[in-house]
C-alpha cells in the first residue's frame, strides 16, 4: 500500500486486548485519513448520549496519508473523541513528531476504549502493541515523566504523548503534550486519557512508507516546499513565530483583554507586550516539527525557582490567553506556557476560566471565601498561578473551575453565565467582532468557538488578497467575500474555509503553511498532485473539496445528535450587547442580531442543511452518507 | 574535496534531511534508514545532525576484511562497494561516529556517500544547518565569522594622518 500503512490498532483497556484492524477501503475513498476517518470511527461508535469518561467512550488518533513522508510539514495528527467540556464532537490537532513514528511502527489510527483498572502506559514498538503499568510516572509532571519513560524503555528516541497531573485528576480543560513541548490541547483530550487511567503513548517505528510514484512524488513536494520557503509570511514566522499575530490582531481591533470585557489592550501594555520586545526579552532558537521547512516553534528561556530553563514551542494562543488575563509581561508569558505545559493544561481552556473567575471575582459572585483569600483580579500574576495550581490538584475552587467554564459557570450560578466567554462550551480565543466571516467561522463551527475550523483568513493578512482586490471574487463568487466588514457573502468563504481544512486535517498538512493561511502557499491542486502521486490514485481538487464537505457533515451530523441546533451556533451574548466597549480598530462595533442571523440563514442554505442547522436527506445522499441520512431522519421522527 | 558541514547552532531539529535521505536512496519514506541522524535533546532543546565525516584515515576501511570500502576518485567519499561486502558490521564497530549501518533488509553496510556530488539532505536543509562546501573554504568561512565579531569591537588606527604634517597638507591642496 502506498502513503497509508493500512492498519488500525484498537486498544481495549478494560479487557486488556489489543488487536489490529486493516484500515478499509472505502473508509480511505471517503474520507482519506486522519481527521475525516477519526470523525467518522467516532460517529460510528460513541453514541451521542454517552458522557465523554464513559470507560467505552472512544479515543481515536489518526495520522493522514502525507504524514511521515517528503510533504513539507506533514506531521500533523488529530486526537477525536467526545468533548469533556462541549459534549459534541471535538479534536485536537497536534503537531512533533509523534505521528510520523506512528506510522513508522505501522498505524494509521488508534483506537482507545475501555479503563483500565490501575494506571497504565501504553507502548507501541515497531508493529507491537503493549500495556505496560503506569504505576513509576503516575503523578509526575509530563516533563519528568517523559523522561522517565525514555530511561524505562531504554531509548531516548521515543516519541511520546503525556498527560500531566491536570489529565490525571480528570481536569478538563487537560492536554495532551506530545514530544515534551507541542500540545493537543483544544479538547481536553488530557482528561479522557485520565479517565481511561492512560498516562501515556511511546511508539518506536523503523518501518517506511511507500511511495506511488517517486519521481512525481518528489518533484511536487519541493514545489510545495519552496512554495512555503519563499511565501510572504515566511519571514515573520521566522522572526516572531506565531507571535505577529500580536499586531496584527491588534491592527483589527481584536486584543480582547480582561476575559474580552475591554476590546484593546493599554498603550502601556503594548510597550511590552509586542512581538519584538517579546522576542528579545525570552527568544533563543526556533525549532521545527517534522520535516518542516518553516520551524515557527520559537524556543525561549524561562526563570523558575531563580534558575532559567528552556522551554519550547511558544504561540500566539498563550500570548492571547496571557492578554486576556490583563497581564503583558513577556517574562510571564514565558512562565505562563512553562507551567500549564508542564502540569498538562490547555493554555486557552484554562485561561478562559480563569479569566471567567476573575470577572466573577471583580463582580463580587466568587468571594475571597471562595479563593480562600487569593486576589483573583486581572493583571495579579501571582494569583494566576495560585489558581492554576489548585486547579491542577482540584484543591478548592479549583475543583468548580477545573470544570470548565460552563459547568463552572453552572454551578456557581447567581447569573454568572453571562461572564462565560464560550460557544457550545468551547473556550473564544480572539474577539470575534475582527470581521463578519470570522464570527460566523466561530459561531458555527463543529467544535465551538473555534478559530481553526473555517476562520477566512482572506478577510485579514491573506498577503495574496492585498495584491489582488480581485482574488475574493474569483475565488468565492462574490465581490465581497474577502471583505471584513460586510456579512454579505461570508457564507462563501466560510464554507470554503472550513473544507479546506478539513481536507489538509485529513491529509496531516499543517493548518499555518496552507493556502487557507495565505493563498501564496500550497493549496488545493498541490494537495491533490502530492496525494495522486503518493497513493497512486487520480484525485482531482474537486474530489477534494467532496471529502472536505463529507467530513464537516459527518461532524455537523454528529453534533445533532448530540442536541446542537441553530441556537448553539451563536457568540456570547456580550458581543450583541451595545454597552460593551467596541474597539476603534475593528470592523464590527456592536453585533446586529438580525444581521447575524441572516447570514446564518445563508450559510445553512448553501450547505444543504435546514434552517435548524441539521443536514437534509438530500445533500447527505449527493455526499453518500446514506447512513448519517438515515439516522437525522429517525431522529426527526423522534421529536416530532 | 567537497564535505558536508554540521551547524549545530542553525539545526531546527525538523529531520527533512533524514526524509530526503531515505527518499534519495530507497524512493520511500524512512528515516530509520537514513545516513543521516539528527539527534536531539528536548530538556536543552540542542540538535545535532550526525552524518559520516568522511574521514582520511577512515575506520571503517581500515577494519573491513573484504575491502568492500573504499575512496570514490570523483567525490573522495568513502563508499560501499555492495558486491564485496558480506555485513559483518566490523565497520558499524569501528566507526568512532555511528554513521554506517548494516540493516537486515537493505543486507550490506549503508552509509552517506555523498550523493555523488549533490547531496540531498543539504539540498533539503532550509535552514543551512547542512552545508556542502569546499574543505579549503570551510575553515575560512568560520575566520570570518572571528573576524567579524573581532572587527566590529575594535578601532582603527590613524596611522597614515601622522605621516602627512598640516604644512604639507596645506601645500598639497595647492598643487590639486
Amino acid at each position: 500500500m502506498y502513503g497509508w500503512v493500512g492498519k488500525i490498532v484498537r486498544v481495549d483497556f478494560t479487557k486488556k486486548k489489543i488487536t489490529t484492524e486493516d484500515l478499509p477501503k472505502d473508509l480511505r475513498d471517503t474520507f482519506i485519513g486522519g481527521r475525516g476517518i477519526n470523525s467518522k470511527i467516532l460517529y460510528d461508535e460513541v453514541p451521542p448520549n454517552m458522557d465523554p469518561f464513559d470507560p467505552q467512550a472512544r479515543v481515536i488518533i489518526g495520522a493522514g496519508p502525507f504524514i511521515g513522508t517528503l510533504v513539507p510539514t506533514a506531521c500533523r495528527g488529530t486526537i477525536t473523541h467526545k468533548g469533556p467540556f462541549t459534549f459534541a464532537f471535538c479534536d485536537s490537532n497536534f503537531g512533533g513528531y509523534f505521528s510520523p513514528e506512528m506510522k513508522y511502527a505501522g498505524f494509521d489510527h488508534i483506537i482507545l476504549q475501555g479503563r483500565s483498572a490501575e494506571p497504565v502506559y501504553l507502548w507501541i514498538d515497531d508493529g507491537t502493541v503493549e500495556i505496560r503499568s503506569a504505576e513509576n510516572i503516575w503523578g509526575l509532571d509530563t516533563l519528568t515523566a517523559a523522561q522517565a519513560l525514555e530511561k524505562e524503555l531504554e531509548d531516548p528516541e521515543i516519541h511520546t504523548m503525556m498527560i500531566g497531573p491536570a489529565g490525571e485528576n480528570l481536569v478538563r480543560t487537560a492536554c495532551v503534550m506530545v514530544d515534551y513541548w507541542r500540545a493537543a490541547g483544544w479538547a481536553g483530550t488530557g482528561a479522557v486519557f485520565g479517565s481511561k487511567n492512560l498516562k501515556a503513548i511511546s511508539v518506536r517505528g523503523t518501518q517506511g512508507i511507500k511511495v506511488a510514484d517517486p519521481n512525481r512524488f518528489e518533484a511536487i513536494c519541493k514545489k510545495a516546499r519552496n512554495m512555503m520557503l519563499h511565501g510572504p509570511r515566511t519571514p515573520l514566522y521566522h522572526r516572531y513565530g506565531r507571535l505577529s499575530n500580536i499586531e496584527s490582531l491588534r491592527h483589527r481591533g481584536g486584543d480582547g483583554v480582561e476575559n474580552y470585557r475591554i476590546p484593546d489592550m493599554p498603550e502601556s501594555g503594548f510597550e511590552t507586550f509586542n512581538s519584538e520586545n517579546i522576542r528579545q526579552t525570552i527568544y533563543t532558537h526556533r525549532e521545527g516539527c517534522f520535516n518542516c521547512p518553516i520551524g515557527c516553534g520559537h524556543c525561549f528561556k524561562v526563570e523558575v525557582d531563580g534558575g532559567e530553563i528552556h522551554a519550547s514551542k511558544i504561540e500566539y494562543a498563550p500570548a492571547g490567553d496571557v492578554k486576556a488575563l490583563g497581564i503583558y509581561n513577556p517574562k510571564f508569558l514565558a512562565r505562563w506556557v512553562y507551567e500549564v505545559n508542564k502540569w498538562g493544561l490547555d493554555t486557552t481552556g484554562t485561561q478562559n476560566v480563569i479569566a471567567f473567575a476573575m470577572e466573577c471575582y471583580e463582580n463580587g459572585l466568587i468571594t475571597d471565601k471562595d479563593t480562600e483569600g487569593i486576589e483573583l483580579t486581572f493583571g495579579n500574576e501571582e494569583a494566576t498561578l495560585e489558581i492554576l495550581y489548585k486547579i491542577v490538584n482540584r484543591e478548592g475552587i479549583g475543583d468548580i473551575l477545573a470544570e470548565g467554564t460552563n459547568l463552572a459557570a453552572k454551578k456557581i450560578g447567581k447569573g454568572a453565565e453571562k461572564y462565560a466567554m464560550t460557544i457550545k462550551g468551547g473556550r473564544l480565543h480572539l474577539d470575534p467582532r475582527i470581521g463578519w466571516g470570522l464570527m460566523l467561522a466561530h459561531a458555527v463551527a463543529s467544535r465551538g468557538a473555534d478559530h481553526l475550523k473555517g476562520t477566512p483568513w482572506i478577510e485579514f493578512w491573506d498577503f495574496a488578497a492585498i495584491k489582488d482586490s480581485n482574488l475574493g471574487e474569483r475565488l468565492f463568487g462574490h465581490p465581497r467575500a474577502a471583505d471584513a466588514s460586510t456579512p454579505e457573502g461570508k457564507e462563501y468563504t466560510v464554507k470554503w474555509y472550513q473544507e479546506s481544512k478539513g481536507i489538509i486535517d485529513a491529509l496531516g498538512f499543517c493548518a499555518g503553511q496552507d493556502s487557507s493561511t495565505s493563498f501564496d502557499y500550497p493549496g488545493h491542486e498541490e494537495m491533490a498532485e502530492m496525494l495522486s502521486a503518493l497513493v497512486g490514485k487520480e484525485y482531482t481538487v474537486e474530489d477534494l473539496k467532496i471529502v472536505g464537505e463529507r467530513i464537516y457533515n459527518v461532524e455537523q451530523a454528529y453534533n445533532v445528535r448530540c442536541g446542537l441546533r441553530r441556537k448553539d451556533d451563536s457568540i456570547p451574548e456580550r458581543f450583541f450587547d451595545k454597552d460593551t466597549p467596541t474597539s476603534e480598530n475593528a470592523k464590527i462595533k456592536t453585533v446586529d442580531r438580525k444581521k447575524f442571523e441572516s447570514m446564518k440563514d445563508k450559510y445553512y442554505s448553501l450547505r444543504g442543511w435546514d434552517t435548524d442547522a441539521i443536514p437534509t436527506r438530500k445533500r447527505l445522499e449527493e455526499l453518500g452518507l446514506h447512513d448519517i441520512a438515515d439516522d437525522l431522519d429517525a431522529l426527526r421522527k423522534e421529536h416530532v | 574535496m567537497k564535505i558536508i558541514m554540521v551547524d549545530p547552532s542553525k539545526c531546527t531539529g525538523c529531520r527533512s534531511c533524514e526524509i530526503a535521505c531515505s527518499f534519495e536512496k530507497l524512493r520511500e519514506c524512512n528515516p530509520s534508514r537514513a545516513r543521516i541522524h539528527v539527534i536531539s535533546n528536548p530538556i536543552t532543546g540542542k540538535n545535532l545532525p550526525i552524518v559520516c565525516q568522511q574521514c582520511r584515515d577512515a575506520p571503517c576501511k581500515a577494519v573491513c576484511p573484504t575491502q568492500a570500502l573504499y575512496e570514490d576518485e570523483k567525490t573522495h567519499a568513502i563508499v560501499v562497494n555492495k558486491n564485496k561486502c558480506i555485513g559483518c558490521r566490523q565497520c558499524v564497530m569501528a566507526c568512532p561516529f555511528g554513521a554506517i549501518d548494516v540493516y537486515l533488509d537493505i543486507g550490506h553496510s549503508f552509509k552517506c556517500d555523498l550523493c555523488g556530488g549533490d547531496p540531498q539532505c543539504v539540498e533539503a536543509c532550509t535552514e543551512h544547518a547542512l552545508t556542502f562546501i569546499e574543505e579549503t573554504r570551510e575553515s575560512r568561512a568560520k575566520n570570518r565569522q572571528v573576524a567579524a565579531t573581532f572587527v566590529s569591537s575594535t578601532q582603527f588606527t590613524d596611522t597614515d594622518a601622522a605621516d602627512l604634517s598640516d604644512e604639507a597638507y596645506t601645500e598639497w591642496k595647492k598643487v590639486v
